[in-house]
């Protein structure tokens, strides 16, 4: 019998998971790296504006209605075998999308929905200062690394680099390859491996920079979306205090018009040497940027950029200089953007990019993971 | 080449990035306690007459208020002479902003780039009126004319102050700016409604949320005239006619995709065809 036969709820779905869990079906595998995440409950956390559901239809996709209006499945064939995504809108802002398959037969299609224009989704996108502090939530049992000098400019040398450790003591082995020339800028996090203690338990998790929570192991599967709620809610906040105090505003009073600017900024550690090379990179409307727009140069060290954001059509305005560039979210925009900008930046020009505001210096720094 | 704004909204968005905070440029005014307090103004004074200037700055720790006309033409002795005669007591009694009192003291200043700024001179002079005059010359605001009461401004603006970098964020255009300057601006917004359809009060509400819940609705219709016809001339272009289709519901539709081919072409239009003069129609301020 098909899961979707005896799933009719977000409560059927838990005790399918449990069973998944439970049952010599979930393989020890730690420590053997090529087959880790091989058959693991994977569970993305995606953001959502809001798209209509018949949006989500691709080709060769049957979108599956359940009892539960909040929870859908997705069916699928892939050589010769059938796939079964289940989608849980509960939060409206952020979707979960639970897999049970290597991530190489499901990715495309999740990438599909999220990742055209205009789909009104996106991942949550973990800047690698703030997995570093998701670390701290339980025992560190590794991180990986990725890093690609997008940005090089004068010739350099691409540089491709990816690394897995497992064990303990990541944040210190971080450190000393911190020290490190020429790998200090390319060790922005791209995942995280923690015990996540719970009572009575503990959910062994691997958390992507792109908000996928691969389940390795648990003493229940309780543990794994605790986690995740966890997790969910402190980014939620994030996004609410930049979309609540990062927005241009605007309103009428009896008078004329008052108006609010806060904008965000990312904070370059080392001076943008081609502003004209990294501007027509960022806003060539292509990933992961997605970013289109007018791109205006007023001098060679300042550039002003009036942009889409084509995951939700917002507008947002850009201004460039070689140390910083500034964010000026329109009274609509998702706030989302800045995590994707500052994600992936720091994956392919320096992990040391901060999110600044005109308060603060540091403002995953200064961000509680318990808020 | 890029369309250049009109001198009007270039002065406005140089003085309301000098008075908010920002990390990208030092903002002078802020620094010195002068924030932004309003835009467009329009209040009666006790006479019964009407003051409508661009820009009103407050500094709580000096009690003191700036009211700023960006003004780069002729003086209007009329609205000049209405400046002169206002009090603290119009302001207080008008209520256009929260404690101020008896003590509070206030100045205006006119500003104008370096082209036009002679012109206002004269004027001035003309009807012995003594407002500070700002020129905007070579990315540098100065004092041209007169003097400021408040002693900062006058410290400040007697040195000259810095405007290389400003934000065109807050005011993205005006009455003033040409076709193209407005096309320009709204592109953002064209490439949002790519395979939807729209209005040209669809794209003024993207583009300018924030001034278009202000301004009435003889001036929306007004502006949401002339970005339609500006519209209706692009998509009769050999350049971006194949973009858009027939729309059903609306005024406008852009065919799906291709959202780099579509930016790429109104660039082309908007430098090539358009160039970057003055605005064809004169409208009314909004």
């Amino acid at each position: 019998m098909s899961a979707i036969q005896r799933i009719g709820d977000t409560g059927d779905l838990r005790s399918y998971l449990e069973d998944v869990l439970d049952k010599k079906r979930y393989k020890k595998e730690e420590g053997e790296e090529s087959t880790a995440f091989k058959g693991k409950i994977k569970t993305y956390l995606i953001e959502s504006n809001s798209p209509n559901l018949n949006s989500l239809k691709q080709d060769r996709v049957l979108i599956k209605d359940t009892p539960d209006k909040n929870l859908k499945v997705f069916m699928f064939n892939k050589n010769g075998k059938n796939y079964e995504l289940y989608l849980d809108t509960t939060d409206e802002r952020f979707w979960r999308i639970y897999s049970l398959y290597e991530s190489e037969k499901t990715q495309k299609i999740i990438n599909n929905w999220v990742l055209r224009n205009n789909s009104k989704l996106d991942f949550v996108w973990f800047p690698s200062s703030l997995l570093e502090k998701y670390m701290g939530l339980g025992t560190e049992t590794g991180f990986s690394l990725k890093y690609i000098n997008k940005f090089s400019t004068n010739g350099d040398k691409r540089i491709n680099v990816s690394m897995r450790f497992w064990g303990d003591g990541g944040k210190d082995i971080l450190e000393s390859l911190r020290k490190n020339t020429p790998m200090g800028k390319g060790t922005s996090l791209s995942g995280i491996s923690l015990n996540y203690p719970v009572e009575k338990g503990f959910a062994k998790e691997n958390i992507s920079y792109f908000g996928r929570f691969t389940l390795l192991s648990a003493t229940s599967i309780d543990a794994h979306f605790i986690l995740l709620e966890r997790i969910k809610r402190n980014y939620s906040n994030i996004i609410q205090m930049i979309e609540s105090n990062h927005r241009v505003e605007g309103y009428k009073t009896g008078f004329g018009m008052r108006l609010k600017s806060n904008p965000l900024y990312i904070e370059f550690p080392k001076e943008i040497e081609d502003l004209e090379d990294f501007v027509n990179i960022v806003f060539s409307a292509k990933l992961p940027f997605r970013l289109s727009g007018t791109i205006e140069k007023s001098s060679d060290d300042f550039y002003r950029i009036h942009a889409v954001d084509l995951h939700s059509n917002g507008l947002v305005d850009f201004e460039v200089a070689p140390n910083l560039m500034a964010i000026y979210l329109n009274d609509k925009s998702c706030g989302n953007i800045i995590m994707r900008l500052v994600t992936n930046m720091q994956s392919f020009m320096d992990q040391k990019i901060k999110l600044v505001s005109n308060d603060d210096p540091d403002v995953f720094k200064s961000y509680s993971v318990n808020e | 080449m890029t369309p250049t704004s009109s001198s009007h909204t270039l002065l406005m968005n140089k003085i309301m990035s000098l008075s908010m905070a920002n990390r990208m440029y030092e903002p002078m005014l802020f620094n010195n306690n002068y924030v932004l307090e309003l835009i467009e103004l329009e209040f009666i004074k006790l006479d019964g007459r009407k003051v409508n200037p661009d820009l009103l700055l407050k500094n709580e720790t000096l009690n003191r208020l700036l009211f700023v006309e960006c003004k780069d033409g002729s003086l209007e002795p009329d609205q000049a002479n209405r400046y002169k005669e206002m009090a603290m007591e119009d302001i207080i009694v008008a209520k256009l902003i929260s404690n101020l009192s008896e003590e509070s003291k206030h100045e205006i200043t006119y500003i104008a780039t370096d082209k036009k700024v002679e012109k206002l001179k004269i004027g001035m002079d003309k009807e012995s009126l003594v407002f500070p005059i700002l020129v905007s010359k070579d990315s540098i605001i100065s004092l041209h004319h007169n003097h400021f009461d408040c002693g900062v401004l006058q410290e400040i603006f007697s040195r000259g102050v810095s405007s290389k970098r400003y934000s065109d964020t807050l005011y993205p255009f005006g009455a003033d700016d040409s076709d193209a300057y407005i096309l320009h601006r709204l592109v953002p917004a064209l490439l949002s409604f790519i395979g939807g359809e729209f209005d040209p009060k669809d794209l003024l509400e993207k583009t300018f949320p924030r001034v278009y819940s202000i301004i009435g609705r003889p001036a929306q219709k007004e502006l949401a005239g002339r970005i339609g016809h500006i519209l209706e001339k692009a998509e009769k272009d050999k350049i971006l006619s194949d973009f858009f289709i027939t729309a059903v519901e609306k005024k406008f539709k852009l065919r799906a995709g291709g959202i780099r081919k579509l930016n790429n072409a109104l660039n082309k239009y908007i430098n090539g065809k358009l160039g970057s003069g003055s605005a064809q129609v004169d409208f009314s301020r909004f």
